[in-house]
């Protein structure tokens, strides 16, 4: 319980040393929230409909972000938005995880053919543009949260299968995995026990990537009136029913396409984040550098000093010390 | 400087000019380290023995490549035909008339669909190698083939207008902010690139149409043409007919219809690229050479011209891999400027649930991707002595 508490603090200490990053997580947290309790805090019902109060703009009384074309408040039907895109999109990003990693983990232990089958149905999923993969899967699925939630971890699994088992590869061969198996610890254990928290901080980093890229397409696809139906309140859809009211009321895509960036950019900040954090040769990264240290650091990567020029795999280069021999 | 003839001066300088024309021993080492970095000059190359591991490399790639193909033309056959979802019942609604049974049957057989499953797996096979998609079920039984026809040399217009608008973002925006690594200048540069990449880029779109078309009305807001303009058709790409034809009138407005789309895509891209391309700059930048220019003082834009040559194969490679994504993008963003190429006609196929349509968008589409990467594969192939050389080692 100490150790939980303390590494949420930690945790807590990395993050608010940037704001930016606070920020992030503040917007994402919020849409959580938002999305969790949206009965209780949407002012309307989404589907609330009156011809009287059609296309009223932003800051008329009662309706903070104004009406769309049928009456319906825009700003509902965003509260509602989150609970599709937020719930939808979380739920893919497990999902997918879950997938990609017992996959690429499985392929990278064992090699071989186990090997080579999945990484090459894993190459020809990659040949797919990701959203033509899920417009046809949904095309073909029909409507509804399932259809799409499932529509996209089809398509999306290969994103963390491909990077999960190039880090396998690597560990498997650390002396703390070898003596694990020499004392006879059962193959799953050895992965999901001893390699699995290794490859966390990738997954971490992927994740915060996908949910992003996953809110995107699930945008896109409900723009292309896909997989939604168009009275369920989505994001993406009050986008594509926007695009006909440009010319006269400028709120209706303005606010949905708003939040969609938000989420978006701040699970990329998060990503790039995380993998600044994690990433040893980065000046970022975690750990109890100093300011002090830091600072030398990023001189250190901007000034004209040559750095050592660290061999390439393949092309035969030596490194600079033994220059002579 | 040129002050007194003969004496100590004049040794001086003369050693100084021979020094200038020899290169200094520390340099003979750096030239030697480069060589151990790309072991055989790329003119050499060019030689015979270059020139075959290439083409086995390119033999390798095509044979992957088939693989790769076939694999995809599997999983668009399984996608398709065994999912949940019989396209003939999509095709008729939910009402289950007996009289219909019989039309049912008709079109279940004109689509093969009563056949055994790896049967129409061949079939389907062959008809993709044939390009005998089949036909429309909704527009009076049009060739799916001529409508992709008429579709295809719209999207690929659009696409590399895009490629080239994202370039010209990207190649100034990465080079400023590798070369200010760290500082203002290099934080927005990669500010831009994240929000480029974040941006969703229908609502981009639609914020360009409410800018620059709506409210200044300087572009149009969708489709390919004005009205009244007919262009003689010799490629079906609007811009590059109306070039060849000499149709300037055609040519401008063809252009000014491709400005908003193509901006749209290609600053999602150029987000991407600038990521990718500030990252390899990034590294050559410390590699010896560009410490061996700066100390001879050569001026910086032959310095960056260097940079970006050695960086480029990386970009190539990139590029190839993103032509996927600029497609994905071309859906949605055809479908936003009503822009009849295959994404516009994929939408329109999957809302008319005309399944012949759909099949041939899809597969056609992601061959397009497959040899693009390929291509990819071979330019970065040309490019970079050591894919060659890795290769060579490796096999």
């Amino acid at each position: 319980m100490q150790a939980v508490i303390s590494s949420i603090g930690f945790w807590l200490r990395q993050i608010a040393k940037s704001p930016l990053i606070a920020l992030s997580f503040i917007v994402l947290l919020a849409m959580v929230i938002v999305a969790i309790f949206a009965p209780q805090i949407a002012p309307y019902s989404p589907n609330a409909q009156s011809i009287a109060f059609r296309l009223l703009p932003p800051g008329s009384d009662g309706y903070i972000l104004g009406t769309d074309q049928l009456g319906r408040d825009v700003l509902s039907r965003l509260i509602w938005g989150a609970r599709l895109s937020i719930g939808v999109g979380f739920a893919v990003m497990v999902l997918t995880a879950v997938v990609g990693v017992i996959l690429g983990i499985i392929s990278g232990y064992f090699g071989g053919i186990v090997d080579s089958v999945i990484m090459r149905l894993v190459d020809m999923w990659l040949a797919f543009p990701f959203l033509l993969l899920a417009i046809a899967l949904v095309a073909v699925l029909g409507q509804g949260s399932d259809k799409l939630i499932f529509a996209l971890v089809l398509s999306g699994w290969p994103a963390f299968a491909r990077p999960v088992r190039g880090e396998i590869l690597q560990l498997r061969e650390r002396e703390y995995v070898l003596s694990a198996k020499v004392l006879g610890v059962p193959p799953l254990s050895v992965m999901f026990r001893h390699l699995l928290p290794n490859v966390m901080p990738t997954i971490l980093v992927l994740a915060a990537l996908d949910l992003g890229a996953t809110i995107l397409s699930l945008a896109a696809l409900a723009f292309l009136g896909l997989g939604v139906d168009a009275e369920t309140a989505s994001w993406g859809g009050m986008l594509a029913s926007g695009r006909n009211y440009v010319a006269t009321a400028w709120w209706l895509s303005t606010f949905p396409g708003l939040v969609i960036f938000a989420v978006v950019m701040a699970s990329n900040l998060i990503g790039d984040w995380l993998r600044d954090l994690f990433d040893p040769r980065s000046p970022f990264r975690l750990g109890s550098i100093s300011a002090a240290a830091r600072k030398r650091l990023a001189e250190d990567s901007s000034s004209s000093f040559p750095r050592p020029a660290r061999p390439e795999p393949g092309t035969g280069a030596r490194p600079p010390h033994d220059r002579k021999a | 400087m040129t002050g007194f003839p003969g004496g100590a001066a004049a040794d001086q300088k003369a050693r100084f000019q021979e020094s200038r024309d020899r290169p200094p021993v520390r340099d003979r080492e750096n030239r030697e380290l480069e060589r151990s970095r790309f072991p055989v000059k790329p003119e050499r190359l060019r030689g015979l023995e270059g020139n075959f591991v290439v083409w086995r490399f390119i033999a390798k790639r095509l044979l992957e490549t088939a693989v790769v193909v076939l694999g995809v033309s599997v999983i668009v056959f399984v996608l398709l035909r065994i999912m949940p979802g019989d396209p003939v019942q999509l095709l008729f609604g939910e009402g289950d008339d007996a009289d219909l049974a019989a039309s049912r049957e008709m079109y279940r057989q004109m689509l093969g669909l009563d056949r055994p499953l790896p049967v129409q797996y061949l079939i389907f096979l062959k008809e993709i190698f044939t390009l005998h998609l089949g036909n429309s079920l909704v527009r009076g039984g049009e060739p799916v083939i001529q409508m992709v026809g008429r579709a295809l040399p719209l999207t690929i217009e659009l696409s590399i207008f895009a490629l080239v608008i994202g370039l010209l973002i990207a190649i100034p925006v990465a080079v400023l902010c590798a070369l200010k690594q760290n500082t203002f200048w290099d934080r927005g540069g990669t500010g831009f690139a994240l929000i480029g990449a974040s941006m969703p880029n229908f609502w981009q779109g639609i914020l360009l149409i409410m800018f620059l078309a709506v409210w200044m009305p300087v572009f149009p807001v969708s489709g390919v043409l004005a009205q009244h303009i007919t262009i003689e058709r010799i490629t079906g790409a609007p811009f590059t007919d109306a070039v060849l034809t000499g149709n300037w009138e055609g040519a401008r407005s063809a252009f000014m219809h491709l400005v908003l789309p193509a901006t749209t895509l290609g600053t999602t891209l150029s987000g991407q690229f600038v990521r990718v391309l500030r990252s390899s700059l990034l590294e050559v930048k410390h590699q010896e050479f560009v410490h061996a220019f700066r100390a001879r003082g050569i001026g910086e834009p032959t310095i960056v011209s260097h940079l970006l040559h050695n960086a480029l194969p990386t970009t190539v490679v990139i590029i190839g891999m993103r032509i996927g994504m600029l497609l994905s993008g071309t859906i949605v963003i055809e479908t936003l400027f009503a822009y009849p190429g295959m994404g516009f006609l994929l939408v329109q196929g999957i809302n008319a649930r005309d399944f012949p349509v759909v099949q041939g968008v899809v597969v056609l589409l992601t061959v397009l991707v497959v040899l693009s990467n390929l291509i990819a594969d071979i330019i970065h192939a040309w490019l970079d002595p050591r894919v060659k050389l890795a290769y060579q080692k490796g096999k």
